[in-house]
Formats: structure tokens, C-alpha cells, sequence
């Protein structure tokens, strides 16, 4: 092992620590496992600047690790609407994981059951063998049972064309962007709209989207199942009243926008749909 | 934690199957997995803050997608190539943020250094400047000791071009480090 090895090693082992001893100093209470009770998912719906309020459903606002260091609490707030929710007991977890010895524990408990799991996977896989031997139809189901979905999109995945016409209705503008997928094989769209960041000419990314759900026009028909190689999908943007914001005879174009994907990639298209009066998107729907 | 621990020891890093993923519900992975991916955003970001706001943002968009996440051959592979894109889309948006702000995110990235001795934090920020893919690719292997096949699944890269980006990177780091000793 060279020097740069040995570095790397002690580097990596003191970022362990550091992550560590960083996130046991601060609400290290809140992520034991014995506080997550089976099949309850935690609800991790925290701030999003692309997630304004949205009627009928609560709204989980989440005091993040500071703040929680300070006070502890976690806000839960309902928005009135016309269809009541339920009542919401969410778990949200916060970033600030269980001490070291509670990670240590778990991870021993994790190793046991992942042990365990590998030799009753190994068990199956001899008697699975030893049952349907080397025939075609043994070896066919096998494959069934292990075909894999599609992957989620990626921006690598994706190209992005705007439409040049714009619709309007009551002042209210739409924009139509049709997304391919390029790749060699299906890909998931997310079910949640796509973030929208305007590029300037500086290369500047400005974050876009005040209303993310639907637009004034509603929004496209569902998606039915992963997007196929060559499919085509469109997500709605819906540009503002110019006559409720100042001042009213600007506008605010970008040399290019770019849909923001959850794994952080990105989809660039070019437009001339006017921003200045605050824009709204769709999810990807049926194009 | 052992201060002499291995690193495949204190990482937990071990691999499982499709079928254990799916058994453990988004909870569970959420329990096994946030605290590897707080380290790699870390690694990439130098700054705890930043860490838990791209991990948790990552986590957001894995709840979201829970039921096509965990299906991948590689759900963790997908949620660290989601944590690596959203560090590295932080430290372009930091370059390109206002002088004031980029001031201010600094004060805090060493307010955020903590107890670290200086020649590891010295090595993470050498690391930090890199190119990005150098970057990932070296936090990914010194982190969380992926072979490169893994780095390569996770950034969706050959293992050849990560092995290329593995191979420039730690002869940039070399010749920094070579540079830090002369007098």
C-alpha cells in the first residue's frame, strides 16, 4: 500500500468519525429503530422550494437539525380545504442519526439478519437446482423471476423539446415541453413535477417554479407505465398573469431552462415563454 | 466505534440482494443506509449542514419513488448517484452563487470542519477540488470502498472510464501533496 493509499484510508476513517461525532451532538434521539414501528413509513416530507402548500392535504412542516437542537419539535400543520384529512402521525426522521454504539448495534443486527437471509437464499438456490435441474423451462422461469423494472430517468435518459406555440386562456400562458426518451430502454418518469431552473447567461441556475402540482390549465393525462425507448411524455408549464405583477410590460426569458430530475440530473430546452409573472408545472404526463 | 476499525467495518458496507430490499421497507433502508450516504455528502460537500440537506433531499425523492427504487437491481447504487449529482450540482451552484453568499457558506464549511485533524481535512479538500467525477470517484472508493464496478454502476459510467477518473485523480493528489511538502 502506498502513501496516498494509507492517506486515503486514514482520511476516510476520520470523515467516519467526524460524521459521527457530528450527528451524535445534535437530536440523536429521534432515529432509534424501536421508535419506528414496522410497515409505517416514515413521511419525509420536508421543505422543497418546488413543494409550495397544497390544498387538501397536511402539510408537514419539519424543524431541521439546528433548529431541532434548540427546540425539539416537529410542526405538524393542516390546511383547511373543502375534503378533510385525516388524522396524520407522521415519524419524520431526522438527518441526525442513533449514537455510534446504536449504529453499531444495528449494523451487528443488520450483518446477523443479512447472514442468515444469504444462507436461506443459498439453501433455495441448491434446492431450487437440485429440483428443476438444467431444463429449458427451469431455466425460463428463472428468468421471469428475476426480470427487473425499468429504471428511473435520468437526464441522460432524456432530451426535452419546447413547443413554440403558446396557449392562453384569461391571460394565463402554457407551454408545452415534450421529453423523449433517447436511452436503449424503458425508463420511469417520477410521478412528482419535475423541478424548473432558468439558466442566464452567466450559467447562473435560478430556481423557477412557484406552484408545483398543476397549472392553470390542469395538467396531462398519467403516464401509463414506464416511458419505452423512442416514447415521448410532456410536462405543462404555466406562465402567469402579466397583469398581477409589476412591472407589467417587462419579461423574463433564459437562454435555456433545464427540468430538474430527483436524482439531480437535469434536461435542457430552449424557449422564449416568458417568466417574469412567476410559472407553475406539471407532472410528466401522456403526450 | 473503534478508532482502529476497518473501514469496511465502520462503513457497514456489505451487499445485499434485491429481495432483502424489497422485504425491508423504506424505513428500514432508511435506517441502514442515510448514515453512509450522510458520509458521502459530506465527503464531497465539507459541510454537514449541506450533507444532511442533499441526503435528505435524496431520501425525499427515494420515498417518492419507493416502489421503482426498490425493484433496481442496485436501489443504494441509485440513492449515492442521486447524493453525488446533488453535492457536486451544490458546489457549481456555490461557484456561481454571489460573492456575499459564497462568503458566508464558507464561514460555515469551517465552522462545519470540526474535530478533523488538519491532514485528513487538508486531503478532503484537496479531494474536493478535483473534477467533479475525479472527486466522486475517489470519495466513492475511499468512503464506502466500492470496487470499480460499483463506482461504476453508481455514477452510470464504464468501470474503465471510472478506473481513468480513479487513475488522474490520485495523480493530481500526489502531485499536490508532493507540492505541500517542498519548503
Amino acid at each position: 500500500m502506498n502513501t496516498l493509499d494509507q492517506r486515503l484510508d486514514s482520511a476516510a476513517a476520520d470523515l467516519w468519525m467526524e460524521v459521527d461525532r457530528a450527528h451524535d451532538t445534535v437530536g440523536a434521539d429521534q432515529l432509534s429503530g424501536s421508535q419506528l414501528e414496522p410497515n409505517l413509513a416514515p413521511v419525509v416530507m420536508i421543505r422543497r422550494w418546488d413543494s409550495p402548500p397544497r390544498p387538501h392535504r397536511a402539510r408537514i412542516v419539519f424543524a431541521v437539525a439546528a433548529a431541532a437542537a434548540i427546540v425539539g419539535v416537529l410542526v405538524v400543520a393542516e390546511r383547511p380545504g373543502k375534503e378533510p384529512v385525516g388524522p396524520v402521525t407522521p415519524i419524520v426522521p431526522s438527518m441526525s442519526p442513533t449514537t455510534t454504539a446504536d449504529v453499531a448495534t444495528d449494523r451487528d443486527k443488520a450483518l446477523a439478519a443479512l447472514a442468515a437471509e444469504k444462507k436461506l437464499l443459498e439453501e433455495r438456490a441448491a434446492q431450487e437446482a437440485a429440483r428443476s435441474g438444467s431444463t429449458d423451462a427451469g431455466a425460463e422461469a428463472t428468468t421471469t423471476a428475476t426480470a427487473t423494472p425499468s429504471h428511473l430517468c435520468t437526464g441522460a435518459d432524456l432530451t426535452a423539446i419546447a413547443d413554440s406555440n403558446f396557449d392562453s386562456a384569461m391571460s394565463n400562458t402554457k407551454l408545452v415541453v415534450q421529453v423523449t426518451n433517447t436511452g436503449s430502454a424503458p425508463c420511469s418518469l417520477p410521478d412528482a413535477p419535475p423541478t424548473l431552473i432558468g439558466v442566464d447567461d452567466d450559467g447562473t441556475e435560478v430556481p423557477l417554479v412557484s406552484r408545483a402540482d398543476q397549472t392553470y390549465f390542469g395538467k396531462p393525462q398519467p403516464l401509463k407505465g414506464p416511458l419505452p425507448a423512442g416514447g415521448t411524455a410532456v410536462v405543462w408549464i404555466g406562465g402567469g398573469r402579466p397583469t398581477v405583477c409589476d412591472p407589467i410590460d417587462s419579461i423574463q426569458r433564459w437562454p435555456s431552462i433545464l427540468l430538474g430530475l430527483p436524482d439531480g440530473t437535469t434536461v435542457e430546452f430552449t424557449t422564449t415563454f416568458d417568466t417574469k409573472c412567476g410559472v407553475s408545472i406539471s407532472p410528466f404526463g401522456a403526450s | 466505534m473503534e478508532p482502529n476499525a476497518s473501514i469496511s467495518e465502520m462503513t457497514g458496507n456489505t451487499t445485499r440482494s434485491p429481495a432483502d430490499l424489497q422485504q425491508g421497507s423504506f424505513d428500514s433502508f432508511f435506517l441502514r443506509e442515510q448514515r453512509g450516504l450522510l458520509a458521502l455528502a459530506f465527503a464531497l460537500t465539507g459541510s454537514h449542514q449541506a450533507a444532511e440537506d442533499i441526503v435528505q433531499d435524496a431520501l425525499i425523492a427515494t420515498y417518492d419513488n419507493w416502489a421503482i427504487v426498490a425493484g433496481l437491481d442496485q436501489p443504494l447504487a441509485w440513492v449515492r448517484r442521486v447524493v453525488t449529482n446533488r453535492s457536486t450540482s451544490l458546489i457549481r451552484r456555490r461557484i456561481n452563487d454571489a460573492k456575499a453568499i459564497t462568503r458566508i457558506a464558507l464561514r460555515r464549511e469551517q465552522l462545519d470542519r470540526g474535530s478533523m485533524p488538519s491532514d485528513s481535512a487538508h486531503l478532503w479538500h484537496l479531494i474536493r477540488r478535483l473534477p467533479p467525477r475525479q472527486a466522486q470517484v475517489i470519495t466513492l472508493k475511499a468512503v464506502h470502498q466500492l470496487s470499480l464496478q460499483e463506482i461504476g454502476e453508481v455514477l452510470e459510467i464504464s468501470k474503465e472510464t471510472a478506473q481513468t477518473h480513479l487513475q488522474r485523480g490520485r495523480a493530481t493528489l500526489t502531485r499536490q501533496i508532493e507540492k505541500g511538502r517542498q519548503p
